[in-house]
């Protein structure tokens, strides 16, 4: 008897815990009264903003969709506001769509935009060769598709993708070589930590190797393994690598988080300042970082550059201006410097 | 299911290392080629490098063990330690909380998980490898839904100290702290009626309940420990980390698993010991600590790592039956 009753207490407590989750969420569609195809995330905070979007999104009938690989991470949830910010701006319906790294639920997810008559997409993909179909599906409903970030394969760029447009990763990785061959001129004893699962990061590993330029036989990579991009499989590899070379004196990684776990690691092992931490990102924790005096020198990923240039991109060609000069665009990145990186803490660039 | 010591044996360290041949065997045998093969691997600070590496894993396992033996699993310790630490360092940098207080919520949430989960396995017989899987998720969302996905950096120098001190100055604190635990436990599960109850459940569920061995408690209490446990990595790891980080965790809980089962407690429950758990941790982090001195990649770690696993456990069950390792039964 009791059992029953704690099951009864139980289920009608998740009972009415979906309810209250399901009735939060309707009060935000339901409140911009005109037939939105979406709601944006926002939408139903504040009624008088709301309205206010409502009638923009009225008179500017425009839609549109971005289907990320993942919010869990500030560069895409960096994006993800940005556009937000701009369609908001300009009096247009913003929909993100989350499959949170499944590639089988962004499939889903890009046949839902196929079906709900959106005016342009911009898409992350989960895998740059998992997406085909769902692009053609999206290019079947004749709307034009901006692949941003990360590139899918150039098949599917040719045949589905209006344009291209992401970070110059050869270029960040580039330019963190050039500066660590001005710190080492004599060269150094490095350590890699890449993530080779990931075009965009094999992309910065060769950079950075091409960077090295004529000193390049001067640097000798004592170590190079997969610090996974995260911070705590770096973390540990990091620290093994700095026992088993003694001698070490820098660590190159692919992204912030890795190089936050190498920068942990070089403390914890008392050579802050003596081992250099080169990263790419320039992410506000690697910002803090650099500051601090934790990491040596960090070149610039620019989501918010991605998503102005893709959102204006856009625009221009839903106004009717359909030439496009470059089907894969690469913007410019650069050494992010103290007064940057003091200017710009909280943010991404 | 007799656990009791044979009384010809009255020193400890005799019993553990009986207790305990097969995995300090692949322990040995692992030292001398790592030593063969890099010069740097039997080095004091290396030593005290792969100890405090290990030291998250142990907390964690020790917590397994418990629960292993009493027949059940728990797979939402990696996201406790996710949600816990996330919790704790995004309370003390964005809501400004005091930090003694922050830290006492994020292992009061941490044990609450486990509770929760220990209550519902125990009162309704649910298995609780669907239970914890799904406190596993709900752990997952909420360090997700707090953290908005975004890892939070902390540079509070006493939250900071608390993983990367030393106790005058040469050990880790982590690794202080793993001493403390492994010494509290086994003498819980060795000298303590609570110990004593845990083997007779997992042994014979129906032999304890019929002798008067109150189950629900026994149960209860241990999820709430392995919660109290991984929330308690989760502290030290973010604050090694210098941040809490939502996505840590994922897959802490299969090494933790495997720590147990490499040190001999038996899946089917009822059979286990802290010493063996210890020396399974200790075999999981020289695999890789090695592995990543003598430079070998990533990739091959992972098959390396698997077959290293699979040998041990084989030998481990095998030893009963060769002649010369046959202990006195």
């Amino acid at each position: 008897m009791k059992k029953k009753l704690i099951t009864l207490v139980l289920c009608v407590a998740m009972a009415t815990s979906v309810l209250v989750g399901c009735g939060a969420s309707k009060e935000e569609t339901a409140a911009p009264e005109t037939e939105a195809p979406a709601a944006t995330e926002e939408a139903g905070t504040e009624t008088a903003a709301s309205e206010e979007a409502a009638t923009t999104e009225a008179a500017s009938d425009l839609s549109f969709a971005f289907c990320t690989n993942t919010l869990n991470n500030t560069f895409q949830s960096s994006i993800d506001s940005k556009f937000s910010e701009l369609c908001e701006a300009n009096g247009i319906a913003y929909t993100c769509l989350d499959p949170d790294y499944d590639l089988n639920t962004q499939l889903s997810q890009l046949s839902d935009v196929a079906n709900s008559g959106y005016d342009a997409v911009f898409i992350i993909p989960v895998d740059s060769a998992g997406i085909t179909s769902g692009l053609a599906e999206i290019k079947d409903a004749g709307i034009p598709i901006f692949n941003v970030d990360t590139a899918v394969i150039d098949d599917d760029i040719d045949t589905f993708v209006t344009e291209f447009v992401g970070t110059n990763a050869y270029m960040a990785g580039q330019l963190v070589g050039e500066q660590m061959a001005k710190d080492y001129p004599d060269g150094a004893k490095i350590a890699v930590l890449d993530f080779p699962s990931n075009e965009s990061c094999v992309d910065r590993v060769n950079g950075f190797l091409e960077g090295l330029g004529e000193n390049a036989d001067k640097f000798e990579i004592v170590a190079q393994q997969d610090g996974q991009a995260a911070l705590d499989a770096s973390m540990g590899l990091a620290e093994d690598i700095i026992i088993a070379n003694p001698e070490l004196q820098a660590f190159f990684c692919i992204n912030d988080p890795s190089a936050l776990g190498a920068a942990a690691a070089v403390k914890s092992a008392n050579k802050t300042g003596e081992i250099g931490v080169y990263s790419i990102d320039a992410s506000p924790d690697g910002k803090q970082a650099l500051l601090d005096g934790e990491f040596t020198a960090v070149a610039a990923q620019v989501p918010l550059q991605i998503a102005e240039y893709s959102f204006d991109e856009a625009t221009r060609y839903l106004g009717g201006d359909t030439e496009i000069a470059e089907k894969k665009v690469y913007l410019d990145s650069h050494l992010v410097l103290e007064d940057e990186a003091k200017e710009t803490i909280s943010d991404w660039q | 299911m007799n656990q009791k010591k044979s009384k010809v044996i009255d020193n400890p360290v005799v019993s553990i290392f009986r207790g305990n041949m097969g995995i300090i065997a692949v322990l040995v045998i692992m030292c001398i080629i790592v030593t063969v093969a890099t010069d740097k691997f039997l080095t004091a600070n290396n030593i005290i490098s792969v100890l405090r590496q290990i030291s998250i894993n142990t907390y964690i396992a020790l917590g397994m063990t418990l629960i292993i033996i009493l027949g059940h699993i728990d797979l939402s310790v990696g996201a406790i330690v996710a949600m816990s630490g996330t919790l704790t360092v995004g309370l003390i940098v964005n809501q400004n909380m005091h930090l003694g207080v922050a830290i006492v919520l994020g292992i009061l949430v941490g044990v609450m998980a486990g509770f929760i989960s220990g209550s519902i396995v125990s009162n309704f017989g649910v298995p609780a490898f669907i239970i914890t899987m799904a406190m596993m998720n709900i752990a997952n969302g909420i360090a997700y839904v707090y953290s908005g996905g975004q890892s939070t950096r902390i540079t509070d120098e006493f939250f900071i100290a608390i993983g990367t001190g030393y106790l005058f100055n040469v050990i880790p604190l982590p690794v202080v702290y793993m001493v403390v635990l492994i010494v509290i436990f086994s003498f819980v599960l060795s000298k303590t009626k609570f110990g004593t109850y845990v083997y007779a459940i997992g042994g014979n569920r129906e032999a304890a309940k019929l002798s008067g061995v109150p189950i629900k408690f026994i149960e209860i209490t241990v999820f709430t420990l392995s919660g109290l446990l991984s929330a308690f990595a989760g502290l030290v790891l973010c604050s090694r980390m210098y941040s809490g980080q939502p996505s840590v965790g994922s897959g802490y809980e299969l090494d933790a698993i495997a720590a147990c089962v490499l040190g001999g407690t038996s899946m089917t429950g009822g059979k286990g010991r802290i010493s063996g758990t210890v020396f399974g941790a200790m075999v999981i982090g020289i695999i890789s600590n090695g592995l990543n001195l003598i430079g070998v990649s990533s990739y091959w770690q992972l098959i390396v790592k698997g077959l290293i696993i699979a040998c041990a456990v084989l030998l481990d069950n095998q030893k009963g039956k060769l002649s010369f390792l046959r202990k006195k039964k």
